[in-house]
């Protein structure tokens, strides 16, 4: 800047006055190329050409140019001109962080979060002494991770036209340092000798040495070392890093501890006792390693309430803290529980406006249930929030006046334990809006804005609804490039009684546009990928939401392990501005393994046998890999291999997937190839060889469509078909099957995992024809309708009834694993895994139908706590031999009779999870099918050596365990 | 700043004529340009009724009063004070014009001797009545002044008393020590809350502005 302080400097003090009121011939600046647009820079100047100058207007202008936020300096020049003086307004650019990386990281710490450490936030003015206050700060990082020797080089390149500035930080980080013998200084009591082989900073207890300096080691090393003071009841010691010194020559590092032991604290409890696990939890000094009297009284609150949830409603709960011999404390809680009530009744009175129902789904206090809550779930302090909760209701509903009070009756109907609640609602007049007048709308928003307003006219009014109106308009006016849009409002009585006038005031303030969208980190993605998935374009308003929902979608690609997103120049005052999207894109190939098992009905001793048709209980590990490739030639599709082998399966998939296909994100498409190899059915073994192509579309947020054809070749293995030897030949003929197939697909419920309300329905249309090469012919639909409706709060009515049929319209039999199979802990459960329906006549394993009608209904309901729940079902229904055998008829009318309706009733455990709910189902069925069997190996029913209808049923007691719902 | 240099090189160049403002300072979003500088000197040698002095030294401490000034701008606008009335600008405008300034033949010749407008008087003590309303609303009432520290301070004072010479009774000076230990303490709050300020606000001065 010496230059332009240079040129200034002969300007006498006095002179620009002199200027004052000439007429101004020209306007430039230097340099030519300015930051702004042209028409920005003609709007925001406050002279022009022929104008007469004014200095206070000069100063104007430096103003409005600096706020823009795009310039460090600005200078305005003016020299005579020909009639007049032309005016020369000197910029000096401001640049703005762009991309900012590192090379050479050795994880860890990891490229991105030594990114994170420089604090350089995309799009935020730039400087070069904040890129040294980075500089120092990724040293430091390197240091707390053992790199002491690393140096850091900052390079920074600029992108002139978008005033961009890119800083490249090239790491040499040198050898990472390994810990040594830590110092101890402080009281750190009787455990300083065991102190270094708790921090874990050894390799093996020290046979291997010691281990390579990290920030995470040495902070778990820390908490190890604090965890053992705990255990050994030194509550309020201090385990502190001092500082680590470092030693070049031997690279290593002395990490230097002080610990105050501080004396033993013990938490004991006189008059009840509570386990130690129990009171870790509800006394906070334990965590806080610390003794104050505020902790001491929040853990009396919470063994007061731990009590009163239990039924002590009466608990008293006192404490004190004791100086013990050798500088122990104790602090000790006394408690006096009282006698144990139950909660037999809760009152809820005088709610006219609000049902019953609507008012208790909002309560925590619980009368006593024979399972859930045997003596209720009552506090003074859920009570008093169950109030707040009801008078929430009801003010936000415009009953400001409403009063809810509680009386807690001891001794209910005579019974000294027993306890009820009355809780009376006084709700007082309901306040309406008399009128609702919004001004400062630009006109062409008013229908808009008033679509978004809950507090028109004749509506109830509350703060609740006018705090929403605020929320709704000012969110539109954000999401529209408006981020300085105000909302002030004013509420006055109304004309009539209980009512109020509303006046809303909006100040829209300046309107933002997009410059343009610079999008920076791309290696392997191709750059249109992610120009179509953007929701932002040059020219809209600058709307955070679309920019957000621009990055979800890049996200949801599944080939990004970051977007960074961000507006440049945030605060200044320009109209269009630039939008940032940065990218860190996610490791090309990822690889899954899982292990697990199957335990149910699947076995039956030795494959060639034909005992046990119907099963034994059996059991089949299982082992999935798969490893894929994302972000295929850079268009962001994913091509993978998936193989998973058990006892009863071995299948390989390779998959390919185009996910948003052709840049909208309701179309997926897919194509995918199949080796299976499986015998989930136990009557036969079959493999597979199938590739299918999918098109789906999303309709609407709950409707999906998808489009599939399907070629697969199915060949029975004759030597593993287990039924009558002359059906052999019919059903272990190889089929290729070409199958055009449209699904449609409906889910309308709130949680697919764990399902309370809504719907789910699908239908299924195939048709395999020899116009799609198909060997065989068939029709197929399989139509699933699933409700759920909420009973209370926590009680929940399921229902699903599943429907199939196969039309054969060919000559040759469908094949067998074409057929239709059910049973199982997700079908009809009076059946083990696929053993519904037809049987051989002679082995008497299953061979499927044309046909398949199941009906499921369970109550759901909560059992302990709220963890543990229970399930009542009744599954009724089978697989029929065709359409025209389905049948309602409830008894087997002979051991060849499978055509009737088979009903599981049972109970079933679910314990809630993070991954949906664990499931253990026990069905009892009284009408199971009895059937014949053969007693011999396959061999034996090839040469007759067998014993034949040897008779069999399907037990009547089953069960499944199982991961989520049963549907 | 590699792009700072290169584009003075070009204005130096391309610039024939001579400044007449530019940012000697940033604050935050807001700029103290050189004619902020000097009229700020011009209005306070008029009020003092001083020689105007515009040196290099004088223009250097101008600029820190004006960053000060800055930050609490932006405060004030954000904090939404009410600002005073220019009734009481006028009020204080004819206060200060006694006796000097009372003829306006004097006062109007005085203004332009110091290269000041009326206006910009007007704005200026505008301003300055922004400021002491500003302390006041946002420091004076934290501040307590015990019976104690009272006490104190008059012992204090007595002790420096001339031999021979009585000490007011302590009832007689009580409210004058109170204000002048208000005073203080407004004075600490505020210069503390300048510091914190200072530190949160990303501050420039560009030294060669003011050549």
């Amino acid at each position: 800047m010496a230059i332009v302080a240079a040129a200034t400097a002969g300007g006498a003090l006095a002179s620009p006055a002199e200027y004052e009121g000439k007429r101004i011939v020209s306007v430039t600046f230097s340099p030519a190329t300015q930051p702004l647009e042209a028409d920005q820079l003609t709007r925001l100047l406050p002279f022009h050409p022929n104008d007469a100058l004014n200095l206070d207007d000069v100063r104007r202008a430096i103003d409005s140019l600096y706020n823009t936020g795009r310039y460090l300096e600005i200078a305005i020049d003016v020299a005579p001109a020909d009639n007049g003086v032309a005016v020369t307004i000197i910029t000096t650019p401001h640049f703005f962080v762009g991309q900012v990386s590192v090379e050479g990281a050795d994880d860890p710490p990891s490229a991105s979060q030594l990114v994170n450490a420089t604090k350089l936030g995309l799009g935020t003015g730039f400087s070069e002494t904040d890129v040294t206050q980075a500089s120092l700060r990724l040293k430091t990082l390197l240091q707390s991770n053992g790199f002491y020797d690393a140096e850091v080089k900052p390079e920074i390149s600029y992108r002139a036209a978008t005033e961009e500035a890119d800083i490249h930080f090239v790491l040499t980080l040198g050898t990472r340092a390994k810990f040594s013998q830590p110092e101890i200084t402080g009281e750190a009591g009787s455990e300083v000798g065991k102190i270094s082989g708790r921090t874990n900073w050894q390799k093996w207890w020290g046979l291997l040495g010691w281990r390579q300096v990290t920030e995470n080691r040495v902070q778990q090393g820390l908490e190890r070392v604090r965890r053992s003071y705990l255990k050994s009841d030194h509550l309020l010691a201090k385990v502190q890093m001092e500082r680590m010194d470092y030693n070049p020559a031997t690279k290593t590092v002395t990490p230097h501890l002080r610990i105050e032991a501080g004396p033993e604290v013990r938490v004991k409890t006189e008059g009840d006792k509570i386990s130690s696990g129990h009171l870790k939890q509800l006394i906070p000094v334990y965590q806080e390693q610390s003794v104050d009297q505020d902790l001491l009284v929040e853990g009396q609150r919470k063994v007061e309430d731990f009590f009163q949830s239990a039924g002590y409603f009466d608990v008293k709960v006192e404490f004190r803290q004791d100086q013990l011999e050798g500088g122990e404390q104790a602090i000790v809680y006394t408690i006096t529980r009282g006698p144990r009530y139950k909660l037999v009744k809760l009152d809820v009175q005088g709610n006219k406006y609000f049902t019953n129902e609507t008012v208790r789904e909002r309560l925590a206090v619980r009368p006593a249930s024979l399972l859930q809550y045997r003596q209720g779930r009552f506090s003074l302090d859920l009570l008093e929030r169950d109030k707040d909760a009801i008078k929430d209701l009801y003010n936000a509903n415009g009953f400001r006046d409403v009063k809810v009070e509680s009386k807690i009756v001891t001794g209910y109907k005579g019974k000294e334990l027993d306890l009820a609640v009355a809780i009376t609602i006084e709700e007082g007049p309901q306040w309406f809006v008399s009128d609702l007048d919004v001004t400062g709308v630009d006109l062409r928003l008013v229908a808009v804005i008033q679509d978004l307003v809950q507090s028109a006219a004749g509506q109830p009014y509350s703060s609740f609804n006018v705090a929403t109106d605020r929320d709704n308009i000012l969110n539109y006016y954000f999401n529209n490039g408006y981020p300085e849009a105000r909302f002030d409002y004013q509420a006055t009585p109304g004309p009539r009684p209980d009512t109020m006038s509303l006046r809303y005031t909006v100040q829209e303030g300046r309107r933002n546009f997009v410059r343009d969208v610079i999008i920076t980190g791309l290696k392997q993605t191709n750059e249109k990928l992610v120009d179509s998935r953007l929701a932002v374009a040059p020219g809209d308003p600058l709307s955070q939401s679309q920019m957000v929902d621009g990055q979800r979608r890049l996200y949801d690609l599944g080939i990004f392990a970051k977007v960074n997103m961000a507006v440049q120049n945030p605060e200044g005052r320009e109209r269009n501005k630039y939008v940032l999207y940065q990218f860190e894109e996610a490791s090309r190939y990822s690889v899954s393994t899982a292990l697990g098992a199957e335990i149910a009905r699947i076995g039956g001793g030795d494959p060639n046998s034909l005992q046990s048709p119907a099963g034994a209980v059996g059991f089949s590990p299982r082992v999935s890999l798969g490893l894929s490739r994302n972000n295929f030639m850079g268009i962001g599709h994913t091509i993978g291999v998936l193989s998973r082998f058990s006892n009863i399966q071995k299948r390989v998939a390779l998959n390919y997937l185009a996910p948003q296909f052709s840049g909208n994100e309701n179309n997926s498409l897919s194509f995918s190839a199949l080796w299976d190899d499986s015998r989930n059915v136990r009557t036969f073994t079959s493999r597979r060889w199938e590739g299918n192509a999918q098109f789906s579309h999303r309709l609407s947020r709950a409707t999906t469509m998808q489009y599939r054809l399907t070629y697969r070749r199915v060949t029975v293995d004759e030597n593993t078909l287990n039924i009558s030897a002359s059906l052999i030949p019919l059903f272990s003929q190889p089929a290729r099957v070409g199958l055009a197939a449209v699904t449609l697909i409906q889910d309308r419920r709130d949680d697919p995992i764990d399902s309370h309300r809504g719907y789910y329905n699908t239908v299924d249309i195939g048709v395999a024809a020899r116009a799609f090469a198909s060997q065989t012919q068939y029709g197929r639909v399989v139509w699933r309708n699933s409700t759920y409706y909420q009973l209370g709060k926590d009680r929940v009515l399921a229902r699903s009834t599943n429907f199939g049929w196969l039309y054969n319209y060919g000559t040759s039999p469908i094949p067998l694993p074409e057929r239709f199979f059910a049973g199982g802990a997700s079908s009809h459960r009076a059946f083990p895994e696929n053993q519904a329906g037809p049987r051989d006549l002679t082995t008497g394993f299953p061979i499927g139908g044309n046909a398949f009608l199941v009906n499921s209904i369970e109550y759901r309901f909560p059992l302990i706590g709220q963890s543990l729940g229970g399930v009542l079902f009744h599954d009724a229904g089978n697989v029929y031999t065709d359409l025209n055998s389905i049948s309602f008829r409830y008894r087997q009318r002979g051991k060849t009779d499978f055509d009737y309706m088979v009903h599981a009733v049972g109970f079933g455990f679910r314990y809630r999870t993070p991954i949906g709910p664990v499931r253990l189902d026990l069905a009892f069925s009284p009408n199971s099918p009895r059937f014949v069997g053969y007693e011999g190996t396959r061999e034996d029913l090839l040469l007759g050596n067998g014993i034949p209808n040897v008779a069999q049923r399907i037990s009547r007691f089953q069960f499944h365990f199982s991961l989520g719902q049963s549907f | 700043m590699r792009w700072a240099v290169a584009f003075a090189l070009l204005a130096a160049g391309t610039a024939p004529g001579e400044i007449v403002d530019r940012i000697v300072a940033t604050v935050g979003s807001s700029v103290v340009t050189r004619s902020d500088v000097l009229l700020h000197l011009r209005v306070r040698a008029f009020l003092d009724g001083a020689p105007l002095d515009l040196s290099a030294a004088e223009q250097r401490k101008a600029v820190d009063r004006l960053v000060e000034q800055a930050l609490i701008r932006r405060e004030v606008e954000l904090s939404r004070y009410t600002p005073p009335d220019m009734a009481d600008v006028d009020a204080m405008v004819d206060q200060m014009r006694k006796p000097r300034l009372e003829s306006d033949s004097f006062y109007q010749g005085e203004l332009v001797r110091y290269g000041i407008t009326d206006e910009q008087l007007r704005q200026a003590v505008l301003w300055q009545l922004t400021l002491l309303r500003f302390v006041e609303y946002r420091f004076r009432p934290g501040v307590q002044v015990s019976d104690d520290e009272i006490k104190t301070y008059y012992g204090r004072e007595a002790k420096a008393t001339p031999e021979g010479k009585a000490p007011p009774p302590l009832d007689d000076v009580r409210d004058e020590i109170e204000k002048i230990l208000a005073g203080q303490r407004v004075n600490e709050a505020l210069n503390k809350w300048l510091e914190q300020a200072r530190s949160q606000t990303p501050i420039k001065i560009i030294e060669e502005g003011l050549l």
